[in-house]
């Protein structure tokens, strides 16, 4: 089976600061990987080069065998891959409802992309909350918009960039079990960038450990969190790997 | 020589010396955006300010205007910090268009009321150097403009040797870089603006005051420099000062060589039409400067 | 949209009402017809200055371009003013593009920088070539009274003319700003980086924006060449006088919303001819040291505008001039 999401060599530098070097990487179809890495290893970085808001210097990025290297991020958002921003990017004066209907503008009516906008925002259980406006919305609550705003998108590829890290227990389940159906029913693929390790060991069958822009492991959560590279990278870090 | 080519090194001379002012006006502009991050579109009022200061000085006092550019730049300095307090620091952290808006606002204000103050005439001032020129080989050079030169380059020199071996440049450069680390450093970022604003509106001020010998003052002698400022700035690179100057001559000398070959008004259009590609093959300069 | 639709037939019906108790001749007459001409231009500079938050400083070139456009074509050819405002706004049009190549990936103050260079450049040409009238300026060739040549010998005459325009601006916004083209032009003002990760062309969606401004500033240019009889490139490609004026009347009244540009409109007509009728003895210089006050006054304190202190249902919401620079 071709693998749905292809990274290869992907190399990036701000100024002097390699961000990215020779990251490769493949996602296979109804996959959900885990990306970790301690602060500042270059996850936000990987995703935004993905998606085409970062150029890569070096290497290439495939989506469904397309070459997708310098296109336009609304290109590769419509040819299936999307990312949420870790810090929100929400429409702040739109009511929470209209930021989840622009995806649906792009393709169809308005009246499809309202329906579709409300169902999106029923999956992340925010029905409720439709008519607030962003700036009264809490923190976790711009993290799960990210996510309907994401999904009505309707992505092959979703990269969720720490859209857990202010959520609690009950509501971490609850995402959890909604990315699992997600998979199940529509067969999308994930790459999960989050600090809450028992959360992403237990929610991901692969872990990818990203450390100063290189990829240094590549594996299931059980040989990853045996990997004396990875141990060594997180050594002085506060998150424990179990 | 073939006269062609004399004619030809006789514009780029002339280009030069224009240029060298040019640079001086738009070094405030491009010091303000690279401390401030904000483009002030009232920038070249101040230097119309400028050589109103210098006139009034010339008219009063008999002070030749390229002494009074030294209090010109005091003026601006003075005017600029105060506007920087009460004005622009309410809207640093607002949206690019608030900012826009504000200084736009602000420049219909200074123009206008510069208009009231001092009614529509133009004003001149009487040199002994007005009509003096050098002989450089076969070459002329125009003593009004070559004083406004020299003067241009000594004021860029000074604010030079300021931004590197003082403290306030010190200050200016590390607030520049990254605001909040030049706080936590202990610097008060809030007088390092207001003095980096002042400085900026200074030096467009003391360029306004340099010119005076050769050209004249009127409300709207500021309009005339608005596009021309900031293809400067653009050229060199918003935020890079060396760059202004390098910007400065380099519109000198092209607007000097157009007028050999096309009309006058043309010689504007080659301006804006070089200014236009230069934002989309360029847009941070041909020396980079800081990112938009 | 209702609303909308309620508030452009009020402003119509208060027009038609007063067009028939005015003199139309009279002077009056010619301030309700500047301030509706002046509102249907600040809301054609609304449609990409407000919605997506494109500042454009250099509209004057769309303007002109459509006045210079119907108004040679008559003297040159004899061809109507209603045929000419096509042309003109084709040629508008295509200006919009040839600008947008070098400045629809710019941010910020490079686009205003780049629309006011844009301008002054079409002012150079417009006085540097034959075929405007140069720095002279040209005339509407005299009709007397044609309706079919747009030109009418009272104020009276254009009243329906600029109530149309008026319609036709305002209607296009409403419909725009509640329509998808609507939703991705906010979308992009509020962060494009987002706009793009769900799936909008920002740059496609930037043109599409323009070209529509561009089209309607033109149109504008047309009907104020037709009312004023007489321009030259300095007044009809000015900075201050044209481009500032249409995003500052937007401005005033309240940026992104339908009604802000006729409240401007009706605040800054007034404010000029009040002062320049009643106060003749007044130097020049006061009316726009006082428009410029107030434009940084809004900026300062009413960053929502004039909409902003009336009763409106539902409420408004704040104008996002103020809101904090992201990323910066
Ligand atoms: N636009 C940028 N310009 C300059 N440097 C950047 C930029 N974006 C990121 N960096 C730098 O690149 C490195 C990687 O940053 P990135 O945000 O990708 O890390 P991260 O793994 O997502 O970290 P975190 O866990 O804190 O989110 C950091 O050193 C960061 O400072
Ligand atoms: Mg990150």
């Amino acid at each position: 089976m071709p693998e749905l999401l292809k990274a290869e060599d992907l190399g990036v530098s701000f100024g002097g600061l390699r961000a990215l070097s020779g990251v490769t990487f493949g996602l296979g179809a109804g996959e959900i990987a885990g990306l970790i890495g301690p602060n500042g290893a270059g996850k936000t970085t990987l995703f935004s080069t993905l998606v085409g808001l970062v150029k890569p210097a070096t290497g290439r990025v495939r989506l469904s065998g397309q070459d997708m290297t310098g296109a336009a991020p609304n290109r590769i958002v419509r040819a299936g891959m999307t990312k949420t921003f870790q810090n929100t990017a929400l429409f702040d004066s739109m009511p929470l409802i209209d930021n989840i209907v622009v995806p649906g503008v792009v393709h169809g009516s308005l009246a499809e992309a309202r329906e579709r906008a409300a169902d999106c925002l029923a999956r992340v259980g925010l029905a409720h909350r439709r008519r607030a406006a962003v700036g009264d919305l809490t923190f976790p609550e711009k993290a799960l918009a990210e996510i309907a705003r994401a999904l009505a998108t309707r992505p092959k590829v979703l990269l969720l960039d720490e859209v857990m890290a202010a959520l609690t227990p009950q509501e971490m389940e609850a995402v959890i079990a909604q990315i699992r159906d997600l998979r199940a029913r529509e067969g999308i693929s994930f790459v999960i960038v989050e600090h809450h390790m028992r959360a992403i060991m237990g929610l991901c069958e692969r872990i990818l450990v990203l450390n100063f822009g290189e990829l240094i492991a590549d594996g299931t959560p059980a040989e990853v969190s045996r990997d004396p590279l990875v141990l060594s990278a997180y050594l002085g870090e506060d998150h424990a790997l179990h | 020589m073939l006269p062609e080519l004399l004619q030809f090194l006789q514009a780029v001379l002339d280009g030069l010396l224009l240029g060298g002012v040019y640079g001086v006006i738009a070094i405030g502009l491009t010091l303000i955006f690279g401390t401030l991050n904000v483009v002030n579109f009232a920038q070249a009022e101040f230097t119309m300010i400028g050589m109103y200061v210098a006139w009034f000085l010339w008219h009063a006092l008999g002070i030749d205007p390229l002494l009074g550019a030294v209090i010109s730049f005091a003026a601006g300095f003075a005017l600029g910090a105060a506007v920087e307090a009460s004005l622009i620091r309410p809207v640093m952290k607002s949206t690019g268009a608030a900012q826009i808006f504000l200084t736009v606002g602000l420049m219909m204000v200074l123009e206008n009321g510069a208009l009231l103050l001092f009614g529509s005439d133009y004003r001149s001032v009487l040199t002994p150097y007005q009509t003096t020129a050098y002989r450089l080989g076969p070459l002329f050079v125009s003593a009004p403009y070559l004083y406004a030169f020299v003067a241009a380059l000594l004021g860029a020199g000074l604010m030079w040797l300021v931004m590197m071996r003082s403290w306030l440049g010190r200050a200016i450069r590390a607030t520049a870089q990254d605001r909040m680390a030049a706080e936590l450093s202990g610097i008060n970022t809030r007088l390092v603006h207001m003095a980096a604003f002042g400085i900026g509106t200074g030096m467009s001020a003391f360029g306004g005051g340099v010119i005076l010998p050769y050209s004249s003052v009127s409300p709207t002698a500021g309009a005339q420099y608005v596009v021309i400022m900031f293809l400067v700035v653009v050229l060199g690179g918003l935020g890079n000062a060396a760059g202004a100057l390098a910007g400065g001559l380099a519109a000198g000398v092209i607007q000097s060589l157009s007028g050999l070959y096309a009309p006058i008004q043309m010689q504007n259009l080659t301006l804006f039409v070089l200014f236009l590609a230069l934002l989309y093959f360029r847009p941070n300069g041909l020396l980079g400067g800081k990112r938009a | 949209m209702k609303r909308d639709l309620t508030f452009i037939l009020c402003a119509l019906a208060v027009l038609a009402a007063a067009g028939l108790a005015l003199d139309p001749g009279g002077y009056a007459m010619r301030i309700l017809c500047l301030v509706f001409l002046t509102a249907a231009m600040a809301q054609s500079w609304n449609i990409m200055g407000g919605l997506a938050a494109q500042i454009s400083l250099g509209h004057a070139a769309f303007f002109g371009i459509g006045a210079y456009a119907s108004t040679i074509l008559q003297v040159e050819a004899g061809l109507s003013p209603w045929i000419g405002m096509w042309i003109g706004m084709v040629l508008a049009v295509a200006a919009a593009m040839l600008l947008a190549l070098p400045t629809v990936r710019l941010r910020g103050h490079y686009l205003a920088l780049a629309t006011l260079a844009f301008a002054e450049a079409c002012r150079v040409i417009a006085n540097s070539i034959g075929i405007t009238g140069g720095p002279q300026g040209i005339s509407v060739p005299y009709m007397g009274n044609s309706p079919a040549m747009m030109q009418f010998s009272q104020s009276g005459g254009y009243l329906p003319v600029i109530g149309a325009l008026f319609a036709l601006v305002f209607g296009l916004f409403a419909l725009i700003s509640r329509s998808r083209l609507g939703y991705m032009l906010r979308a992009i003002r509020e962060n494009e980086d987002a706009a793009e990760l769900s799936g909008v062309s920002a740059v496609r969606v930037k043109i599409a924006g323009f070209a529509i401004s561009a089209a309607l500033s033109a149109l504008c240019g047309t009907v104020f060449a037709q009312f004023m009889y007489f321009f030259d490139p300095d007044s009809i490609f000015s900075p201050l006088s044209i481009s500032v004026r249409m995003a500052l009347v937007a401005i005033i009244g309240g940026l992104a919303t339908l009604s802000g540009p006729l409240w401007g409109a009706v605040v800054l007509v007034v404010l000029e001819e009040t002062a320049r009728s009643r106060f003749s003895a007044l130097p020049p210089g006061v009316t726009p040291l006082l428009v410029g006050s107030l434009l940084i006054a809004t900026v300062l304190w009413r960053p929502a505008g004039i909409v902003s202190l009336l009763p409106a249902p539902g409420g408004v919401r704040p104008g996002w001039l103020k809101w904090r620079k992201r990323n910066a």
